[in-house]
C-alpha cells in the first residue's frame, strides 16, 4: 500500500504544481502576445510571392522568428491519455498556436521598418519531446509605403483555433476513459492468466521453475545452505503426511525468511514460501505457523500464486507499454497492478486456502488448535502501521476467524493443546543433531528469528 | 462581389497565388488553422504492426485527412471573420507535436476580391 500511495501523493502534487506553473505561463504568454501584437506597426502579410506593384521598392531582406516552448508535466500527462483514448489535443492546440503568434510577432518585429513581408513560410522542427518549436521565415519588402501603426488587421484569432474546454475537465474525461480501457484490458487479460495459471500442472511449474530459481533466489539467500528456523519450518511442513497436502505435495518445498517486521507470507512459484520474520515474531505456538504454512500450501493447491504472478506481469507489461517514456508514472503505475493481484487474491481465494489451513493441521495434530490465533492477534493490531498491508490485502481478519471456527465446528473438528513454539523448536534443534541436549539443561536460549548462519 | 459574411457558400481557397478569373483588390493578411490530433491505442498497435509488413496506414491517413480539413475549415473560418472574400497561396504543413499525434496546419493570405 505505501509503496503505491506515498509516490501517488507525490506525484499529484507534482503535477499539480505543473498544471499552477503552467497556466501561469500560458497566461503571461497570451498577455505579452496581446500587449506586444498592439505595438506593431500594420505590416502587410502575404504567404505568397507577390510583389505589390503599386509600390517603390527601396530594399528587401530576409527575416525569421523562432521559438521553442516547452510543455508543462500536466500537459504533456494529459496529451499522453489523450492519445491513448484518442481524439483532439485540445491542450496541445493552444500552445501550437501561441507558438506560431510568437513566431510571427518576432519575425515582425526584426523586420520593423518593413511595410510588406511576403512568401511566408513555417516550420516546425523537432528538439525533443515535450516541445514545440516554431520557425518562420519571409522577405522583407522595405518600400514608400509607410506601414500605419496599431493592432494589425489580421491577427490570428486564438478563438478559432483551440477548442475551449477547461483543461482539468479534459483532464477528467481523458483519465476517465483511460481507467476504464485499462481496466478493461486488465479484467481480459485477468481471465486469460486464471485459465493459464491452472492449465499449467504442478510438475510443469516444477520444471520450469526449477530453470529460474536460483537465479531468482539469489538476493534473498548468499548460501544455497538454510538457516536452521529455515530447516525447521520445511521439516514442518514435510512432518505433515503427504495426502493431506492435496496436488501440493509434488512440491519439493522451501522456505525463505525475509528480514521484515511485516507479518506476512507468500507463496512463491516451483515451492518456494517467504515467510516474514515479523510473522515468525507474532506466532506463539506451531500450530499456528502451520496454519500459516498450510494457508500458503492452500493457494498452491488454488494455483493462485501463479494467478498472482501472472496478473502482475500483464499490469506491469501493459503500463511499460502505455508509459514507455515515463519512468517515473512507469514505476508508479507498477505498483499499483501488484496491489491489485493481492486484491484480488483476498477475497475468494484466501478463504479457500484457509480450508487448507484446517486439513492440514487436522492430518498433522489430529485436532485444529489455534488454527485461527494468528487471525485474531492480526485483528487486535489492526490499526498498528505494520499491519497496513496484511489487512489491506486480505479479508478482515476476524471475519476469517470467524469462518475458520464455523468450519471446525461443522466438520466436528476437535481442538487440542498446541505445541509451544520455543519448545518445538529446540526438539527440531536437537533431534537434527545441531545442539547438544544438554544444552537446553543448561537453560541457553534458541531464538527461531535470531538463529541464523 | 458582396463578402461571403453570413453565407453558407465556402469561401474559396486556393494554392496559386489569386483566383484564377478573379482580380484581388485587397491583401488582408496571414490566417491560419491548426488541429493536433490522435488516435486510440488500437489504432496505434495496428499501426505498429503495420509497420512490420508494410503498405499503407489508413488508419492515420484518416488522421491526417481529418486533422487537415478540421485545420482548413478553421483558417477559413479565421479568414470569415476578417471579412475576406477568399484564401490565396494556402501552404500545408505538419508538426511532431507529441509522440503519435499529429498536427497539421494550414496557412494563407486572406483576399477580398474585385
Amino acid at each position: 500500500m505505501e509503496e503505491v500511495i506515498l509516490p501517488g501523493i507525490l506525484l499529484t502534487a507534482l503535477i499539480g504544481i505543473a498544471y499552477l506553473t503552467g497556466r501561469l505561463a500560458d497566461a503571461a504568454h497570451e498577455r505579452a502576445l496581446k500587449r506586444d501584437e498592439a505595438l506593431l506597426p500594420q505590416q502587410v502579410l502575404d504567404s505568397g510571392s507577390n510583389i505589390p506593384g503599386d509600390i517603390t521598392l527601396y530594399d528587401s531582406a530576409l527575416v525569421t522568428g523562432k521559438v521553442v516552448i516547452a510543455e508543462d508535466r500536466f500537459r504533456n500527462l494529459l496529451a499522453r491519455l489523450r492519445i491513448f483514448v484518442g481524439g483532439r489535443l485540445s491542450a496541445h492546440e493552444a500552445s501550437v498556436t501561441r507558438a506560431k503568434r510568437e513566431v510571427l510577432l518576432r519575425m515582425r518585429t526584426n523586420a520593423k521598418g518593413a511595410s510588406h513581408i511576403i512568401g511566408v513560410r513555417f516550420e516546425s522542427a523537432q528538439l525533443r519531446r515535450g516541445m514545440i518549436e516554431m520557425v518562420v521565415s519571409g522577405t522583407a519588402l522595405y518600400t514608400d509605403h509607410r506601414p500605419s501603426g496599431g493592432a494589425p488587421a489580421a491577427l490570428p484569432d486564438e478563438g478559432v483555433n483551440i477548442s475551449h474546454r477547461n483543461l482539468l475537465v479534459e483532464f477528467l474525461s481523458a483519465s476517465t476513459a483511460f481507467l476504464l480501457i485499462c481496466w478493461v484490458i486488465y479484467a481480459a487479460s485477468g481471465m486469460m492468466v486464471e485459465w493459464a495459471s491452472h492449465e499449467i500442472s504442478v510438475e510443469d511449474e516444477i520444471a520450469i521453475w526449477s530453470q529460474l530459481e536460483p537465479e531468482l533466489i539469489n538476493g534473498h539467500r548468499t548460501a544455497d545452505e538454510r538457516s536452521l528456523a529455515e530447516n525447521y519450518l520445511v521439516d514442518l511442513i514435510n512432518s505433515v503426511p503427504k495426502e493431506a497436502l492435496g496436488p501440493a505435495a509434488a512440491y519439493d518445498f522451501d522456505v525463505i525468511i525475509v528480514p521484515d517486521e511485516t507479518p506476512n507470507a507468500a507463496a512463491l512459484p516451483g515451492g518456494l514460501m517467504l515467510v516474514h520474520s515479523g510473522m515468525i515474531d507474532l506466532v506463539e505456538s506451531e500450530n499456528e505457523l502451520l496454519s500459516i504454512l498450510g494457508h500458503e500450501i492452500g493457494h498452491y493447491n488454488g494455483r493462485d500464486h501463479l494467478e498472482g504472478l501472472g496478473r502482475e506481469v500483464v499490469g506491469v507489461a501493459l503500463s511499460a507499454m502505455m508509459f514507455q517514456a515515463d519512468a517515473v508514472l512507469t514505476t508508479w503505475v507498477a505498483g499499483w497492478p501488484k496491489m491489485l493481484s493481492d486484491l484480488d487474491y483476498s477475497r475468494s481465494q484466501e478463504l479457500d486456502a484457509d480450508k487448507w489451513s484446517l486439513k492440514i493441521l487436522m492430518a498433522k495434530y489430529g485436532h485444529v488448535g489455534e488454527v485461527a490465533t494468528t487471525f485474531e492477534k492480526l485483528g487486535q493490531m489492526q490499526g498498528g502501521h505494520s499491519v497496513m498491508d496484511y489487512l489491506a490485502t486480505h479479508p478482515h481478519p476476524q471475519d476469517r476467524v470467524d469462518r475458520l471456527y464455523k468450519m471446525a465446528r461443522e466438520q466436528n473438528l476437535p481442538m487440542g493443546q498446541p505445541i509451544e513454539l520455543q519448545e518445538a523448536f529446540e526438539n527440531f534443534l536437537v533431534r537434527t543433531g545441531e545442539i547438544p541436549a544438554s544444552a537446553l539443561e543448561e537453560g541457553r536460549k534458541f531464538s527461531l528469528t535470531t538463529t541464523k548462519d | 462581389m458582396t463578402p461571403t459574411k453570413n453565407t453558407t457558400a465556402p469561401m474559396p481557397a486556393v494554392t496559386v497565388s489569386s483566383i484564377p478569373g478573379r482580380e484581388t483588390s485587397e491583401n488582408i493578411g496571414i490566417v491560419f488553422g491548426s488541429s493536433v490530433r490522435s488516435r486510440n491505442f488500437i489504432f496505434d498497435i495496428f499501426a505498429a504492426f503495420k509497420n512490420l509488413f508494410g503498405g499503407e496506414v489508413r488508419s492515420y491517413t484518416r488522421l491526417l485527412e481529418d486533422a487537415q480539413s478540421e485545420a482548413t475549415s478553421r483558417m477559413l473560418e479565421q479568414a470569415k471573420k476578417l471579412e475576406a472574400d477568399a484564401v490565396v497561396d494556402v501552404h500545408f504543413a505538419t508538426s511532431q507535436v507529441a509522440y503519435k499525434a499529429a498536427e497539421i496546419f494550414a496557412y494563407g493570405t486572406a483576399v477580398r476580391l474585385k
